[in-house]
């Protein structure tokens, strides 16, 4: 079974996402803050991130967690899209640098995060 | 040597041709007359020009002194020698007084008379040489070029000559009836007797000066006068003064001093023009707000200042001749520069940082080139102006920051709103639990779009200063704070609420719901910081006109950059924090429209032991228009 994990600072985006991606086949892995995402992420090995970019708790944000594991061996494979409310050129430009592989901007169709989501981990086994 | 001639008038013959005969063999060098009576001789002397009469006194028909005397009408310079006879010294003595030069006693005695006729010709010589003299002296004096005056020690006219009767347009008669004074032109100091007085006292014995003087027909001249004292014994006795027409030559110099004088005074107005446009321009350049630096074509810096010198954070005179690199420190941006310098870009605007030690943000300068063109076409210098946009760049910045975190604050409750109605719409696998909590979601994530809302137009509205208009009335701010307080009474159980209020009348002139607001902004953060309850104090004293309100908590604090940012727009300082709401405008809201009443606020806090807000409230509204009190 995929795993995704899903790292938001509020409860509400988190608990849509997933209502959104339950139903399919997938473990679903929960983060509240920049520091335990990247704990779960070296522990899991999740198939597929959906991290938020803005977190100011922990003292790091999206951009960074991603910049972190796309340097590490154990982590440089998972696949990262950013979800941000900003899609502004210099956030695209940050994404791409910090090695983002995809982003999805809020607020988004649930529908259309789960198309997003079997592109890229193909049909949920 | 002229023969000197001597008549001999004797009417005893043969003494007259003995004197003869005897003067001849004395002196072949004189020439002997002879006549036997005075009228005889007188017609002699009328035809011959004679130097001595030597005659007797006793003639018949006209005696010897009436022949001295009518031989004098024709020859003045005549000499005469008397022969007397014994008894005649009184005639001899009448002889001498009438101009005799001497006598001889008869009988004559030859060598007496030689030597007499032998001074007699010598004195003749000496009267003729004198009067020779005193002939040049006189046509010198009354012929000479230049004016001559003679006159007294009280200024009398005594002689002029004609050249000053002719530059006075005086006759020489009348003239002398002058004194000096009266030539002069009433006025003129000094007085030509005053300095004249100075010759008689003064170590100088002569004077040269410049004066004008009148005319007979009433015109000024300008003379040049050489005065000096003339003594006799060391005693003064008269003045003379030499005087020189120097009218044309004084209009001349007058003209072209007064020529000098103009162009003088062109130059000076000229200069003076030069020097207020330099001082004015320099003055322009040093009250200016804008910085300026002034190069050569070599890049050089010829000019900086003082603006330019504070923005640039440098000193000028260090700057001078310096190349332009030491101010456009970063090499790309410099050769981009001159090379539309070099281009002749005019007005080629280009931003360049300042680097800085002690500032937050660096400084950023917007400059422009323009340059200076000479007479002939050709660019001598280039100036750059510039200003600082440090400030604009800043507001840009936050601008964009503003909008992005605008676009994050509204985007957030969106993506709640948007994805759970969705889920609602088109699941099926929803429980009724799960239904409900959806909807509490959408209602909670609206709720707080619509205050989020609020918060943007209240920011607006308060950076927006003019439009922004509070509706003052008189309040009374326990009532206020009660009313905003109740319903935090009521929701937060676990917080203790303590009011203390000043005893004295509460009333105060503000916009109340404005206000309201601000309690409700600082209570609200005051409890969201305290999640774990605790006590929140709200102090009111008042003092000097101002009421003072500070809202303190026991929560969990926020450290000094927390504290530095707490006024920055949608700055949270707990953001991560769900059980925090807001949208990190309450604080820039409670400042607006605490500084729109004419108050200040400020936070002080401790990490981990609690925060406190205070602010200030003036009681009265300060009276912009006083009013006319008509007694």
């Amino acid at each position: 079974m995929k795993k995704i994990l899903i790292v938001d600072d509020q409860m509400e985006v988190r608990e849509l996402i997933n209502v959104t991606l339950r139903s399919s086949n997938y473990k679903l892995l929960q983060a509240e803050n920049g520091p335990q995402a990247l704990e779960i992420a070296r522990k899991e090995l999740p198939d597929l991130i959906l991290l938020d970019v803005m977190m100011p708790k922990g003292g790091i944000d999206g951009f960074e967690v991603c910049e972190t594991l796309k340097k590490e061996t154990l982590t440089r494979d998972i696949h990262i899209v950013m979800l941000t409310a900003i899609q502004q050129e210099v956030d695209l430009q940050r994404g791409r640098k910090a090695g983002a592989d995809d982003y999805f901007t809020k607020p988004f169709s649930p529908l259309k995060l789960l198309k997003k989501v079997s592109d890229i981990l193909g049909d949920p086994e | 040597m002229r023969q000197r001639k001597v008549i001999i008038v004797e009417d005893e013959v043969v003494l007259c041709n003995l004197i003869k005969e005897g003067l001849t063999s004395l002196d072949d060098g004189i020439s002997v007359e002879t006549s036997n009576s005075a009228s005889e001789a007188l017609s002699i002397i009328q035809k011959t020009e004679i130097d001595i009469i030597v005659t007797d006194i006793r003639l018949p028909g006209m005696d010897g002194f009436q022949l001295i005397e009518k031989a004098k009408e024709t020859q003045p310079d005549i000499m005469s020698i008397i022969i007397t006879g014994h008894g005649d010294v009184d005639n001899a003595i009448e002889a001498i007084q009438l101009g005799a030069i001497n006598f001889i006693r008869k009988p004559v005695a030859m060598t007496d008379l030689y030597h007499a006729i032998k001074i007699g010709f010598d004195r003749r010589e000496l009267l003729l040489k004198l009067k020779d003299s005193e002939e040049r002296f006189r046509s010198a004096f009354s012929h000479a070029a230049a004016g001559i005056l003679i006159f007294s020690l009280e200024g009398d006219l005594q002689q002029v000559n004609q050249s000053i009767a002719k530059l006075l347009k005086y006759s020489e008669k009348k003239l002398l009836k002058k004194n000096i004074a009266d030539l002069e032109v009433r006025g003129d100091k000094p007085g030509i007797m005053a300095l004249a007085g100075k010759l008689i006292s003064g170590p100088q014995d002569h004077v040269h000066i410049e004066k004008r003087l009148k005319r007979n027909d009433g015109e000024i001249i300008w003379v040049n006068i050489s005065m000096s004292v003339v003594k006799f014994n060391d005693k003064p006795a008269y003045y003379t003064a030499q005087i020189i027409d120097m009218t044309e030559l004084h209009d001349y110099r007058e003209s072209l001093e007064h020529k000098v004088r103009e162009r003088t005074l062109e130059l000076n107005a000229a200069l003076h023009d030069a020097e207020e446009a330099r001082d004015h321009i320099s003055a322009i350049q040093r009250s200016m707000a804008d910085g300026m630096i002034v190069t050569d074509l070599e890049n050089r810096i010829l000019q900086l200042n003082p603006a330019a010198e504070d923005l640039l954070n440098v000193d000028a005179e260090k700057m001078l001749n310096q190349p332009i690199d030491k101010i456009f420190i970063d090499k790309e941006l410099r050769e981009e520069v001159l090379l539309h310098i070099r281009y002749l870009d005019v007005g080629y605007q280009f931003d360049f940082e300042v680097p800085t030690k002690n500032r937050k943000y660096p400084v950023i300068l917007r400059a422009r080139t323009s340059v200076i063109w000479d007479k002939n076409g050709k660019v001598t210098q280039i100036i750059y102006n510039f200003h600082d946009v440090s400030h604009e760049r800043e507001v840009d910045r936050m601008k964009t920051e503003f909008i992005s975190t605008a676009a994050h604050e509204l985007r957030s409750p969106l993506t709640s709103i948007k994805g759970f109605s969705e889920i609602l719409l088109m699941r099926d696998d929803i429980s009724k639990e799960e239904n409900m909590r959806f909807l509490t979601h959408i209602n909670n994530q609206a709720a707080k779009l619509s205050s989020i809302i609020n918060d943007l137009l209240d920011i607006s509205r308060i950076e927006s200063e003019t439009s922004y208009k509070l509706e003052k009335a008189t309040y009374n701010l326990g009532h206020i704070l009660e009313e905003v307080l109740q319903p935090f009474i009521e929701q937060h159980p676990k917080h203790r609420f303590e009011t203390i209020l000043p005893k004295e009348n509460l009333d105060i002139f503000i916009d109340g719901e404005k206000i309201g607001q601000v309690f409700k902004n600082l209570i609200s953060n005051a409890v969201k910081y305290s999640p774990d309850g605790g006590r929140i104090k709200i102090n009111c004293k008042s003092s000097g006109g101002f009421f003072n309100i500070s809202v303190i908590d026991e929560g969990i604090g926020m450290t000094r950059e927390q504290v530095s940012k707490v006024f920055d727009k949608f700055y949270r300082a707990d953001a991560s924090n769900t059980a925090i709401e807001g949208t990190g405008l309450g604080m820039s809201i409670a400042k607006g429209l605490i500084e729109e009443h004419g108050g200040s606020i400020h936070v002080e806090s401790e990490y981990g032991k609690g925060t406190i807000v205070s602010f200030t409230l003036p009681i009265e509204e300060k009276t912009k228009h006083s009013k006319i009190e008509t007694s």
